[in-house]
């Protein structure tokens, strides 16, 4: 029964990185009727980012920061939970970037070239054809996916995760550290997700301008800069999901969303595609499912069943279990 | 106030204006009369940005706005009330109210307003905190001109407001036109099917056929004017 609940809780953590994933997705599915197929792509090249700047600093990467390790100007260095927030010692005496600067700084990237992909490449190909749109998007996904294996190499790198120690006893059952990290802070951005959607001016205007585009205009919305927040949003999102899942799987590699990125479609599709209750369900139930799977049937059908779902859904409930019916404006 | 001079404007290969001039004066109700597809609500779209002219201009205070951006022109507090109502279906009432206010930023003002919103049509405060949809024709309706409001608007430009409701509600929906134009000194611009409903509110009227105006004068000499009637108001 131990092994039960282990199976629950690590499910559970899985599955709210799923959801984020699935979040990002039903956000630009909502926003533009498309599937982004890159979207698990553009997370790993910005956890990718992650990486590159949380490597020991030196002269050669950012001369500015660099100076502080030989006249350590820079003596205030706060830690949580032993955690340092933005500069930490190493044990061979150089210095790394804390955790939240790390995540601050990717987020940030991730945030603006969300936006830019829209802008730059999503809009303009948009126009006539929304097939069009989605196989951009799958272009996308081959092309970063490229320039990963190119500029990084497929070999995983080790990913920094602020809590690496023991798991942790709740007595039914123990979860290791940073897969209870993993499921809080997924817990706390859907909550915090759902307060800016639900609770602020312009999450209510990126809803409207999702809702009705030409209405929205008429409220004084710029539905344009509402659907670049939209992608910037699941694109940070996506982001933060990556760099959660880089730590419990082997380290990052090119192809770390893959798997990812396909099961969180099996969320977003359990769910309904358009809902954001049901990416949030979904992900945690695919989650749970898979671990499930893997512990009592074998690993090998995780794919099977997850993908068995996918379609058993299409064929009998198409909206999913949240979802809208669809509804076609004339 | 407003002037509209020899705007020519299509859908693609298909010319809906052809050369249309039309003044609002400010303070007044002016409405906008003829069949489907002569250009009615065409016109509005050319006014308050949805849709980029070919040809003309559109004068407000003075100063060209044809060819801005939509939420530009709700800046300058043109508000349109379109066609189809247009509401955020899956929204409630008060997040549609809201949004209607999205275009300011002074709260005290936008809490007054709201008030004076639920005055004037008191079964939107009952249902403020339903979802949109699933109000009835003539509270959506309703819905629509209060979320107009929300933007304190100096014109309102009004598109077939009593389209597809019934008469009782009608008859109370452009009661409060009227008062929105009398009390709040909100100039109007009203399209309508119903010609004889229209010409009672307006002080002037214009009749438009594919595109084109045909003919204008005082709304009391067009109510009067059987040929134009016959012809063209179909009463």
């Amino acid at each position: 029964m131990e092994t039960f609940f282990d199976q629950l809780a690590i499910g559970a953590s899985t599955g709210a990185l799923y959801a984020l994933l699935a979040l990002a997705l039903v956000f630009i599915f909502r926003a533009t009727d498309i599937v982004n197929f890159a979207q698990g792509e553009m997370a790993m090249f910005n956890t990718y980012i992650g990486w590159s700047i949380s490597r020991p600093l030196s002269f050669s990467w950012i001369p500015f920061l660099g100076i502080e390790r030989h006249i350590n100007i820079l003596t205030w260095r706060p830690e949580v939970f032993g955690v340092p927030l933005f500069l930490g010692s190493e044990s061979d005496g150089s210095t790394r970037l804390g955790y939240l600067l790390i995540v601050i700084g990717t987020v940030a990237i991730a945030f603006v070239m969300g936006g830019l992909i829209e802008r730059l490449i999503i809009r303009p190909s948009e126009g006539k054809n929304l097939l069009n749109a989605v196989i951009v998007t799958l272009g996308i996904f081959a092309i970063v996916n490229s320039i990963a294996n190119w500029r990084y190499g497929p070999v995983p790198q080790t990913y920094p995760a602020p809590f690496k120690g023991n798991a942790v006893d709740f007595g039914l059952f123990k979860l290791g550290q940073h897969s209870l990290f993993a499921l809080i802070v997924g817990l706390g951005l859907m909550f915090a997700i759902y307060v800016f959607f639900q609770r602020t001016r312009l999450g209510l205007a990126v809803r409207a301008a999702a809702l009705n585009p030409q209405a929205s205009e008429l409220m004084g919305i710029n539905t344009g800069r509402m659907l670049t927040l939209g992608w910037s949003l699941a694109a940070a999102i996506g982001c933060l999901a990556g760099m959660l899942v880089a730590p419990s799987v082997a380290g990052i590699s090119p192809n770390l969303m893959l798997g990812v990125l396909l099961y969180a479609f099996a969320a977003a599709v359990l769910g309904g595609l358009d809902s954001a209750l049901g990416a949030v369900v979904g992900g945690l139930a695919v989650g749970i499912g898979q671990s499930m799977v893997v512990q009592y049937i074998g690993s090998e059908w995780s794919d099977i069943v997850a993908f068995g779902l996918i379609i058993g859904i299409l064929m009998v409930k198409p909206t999913g279990i949240f979802g809208s019916p669809v509804v076609k404006k004339v | 106030m407003l002037e509209v001079r020899n705007i020519r404007a299509s859908y693609g290969p298909v010319i809906a204006l052809h050369d249309i001039s039309l003044t609002v004066p400010e303070g007044q109700i002016v409405t906008v009369l003829g069949a489907n597809g002569a250009g009615k609500s065409t016109t509005l779209r050319v006014i308050s940005g949805l849709l980029r002219p070919a040809a003309g201009s559109v004068l407000f205070e003075g100063q060209p706005i044809q060819g801005k951006p939509a939420d530009w022109i709700v800046r300058q507090r043109i508000c349109h009330v379109p066609e189809g109502r247009q509401i955020f279906a899956t929204l409630t009432v008060e997040a549609n109210l809201n949004l209607g206010a999205y275009s300011r930023k002074d709260k005290a003002g936008i809490k007054a307003d709201l008030q004076r919103v639920f005055d004037y049509f008191p079964r939107l405060a009952e249902r403020r905190r339903q979802v949109a949809g699933t109000l009835s024709g003539g509270e959506q309706q309703m819905l629509a001109i209060g979320r107009a409001l929300m933007a304190r608007p100096r014109l309102l430009l009004l598109d077939e407001p009593s389209l597809g409701l019934a008469p009782l509600i009608v008859r109370d929906i452009f009661g409060i036109i009227r008062a929105i134009n009398e009390e709040d000194r909100v100039t109007i611009l009203l399209i309508e099917q119903d010609a004889r409903l229209a010409l009672s509110v307006a002080s002037y009227g214009y009749v438009l056929e594919t595109g084109r105006v045909v003919v204008n004068e005082p709304a009391a000499d067009l109510a009067r004017n059987e040929t134009v009637r016959k012809s063209y108001l179909g009463y």
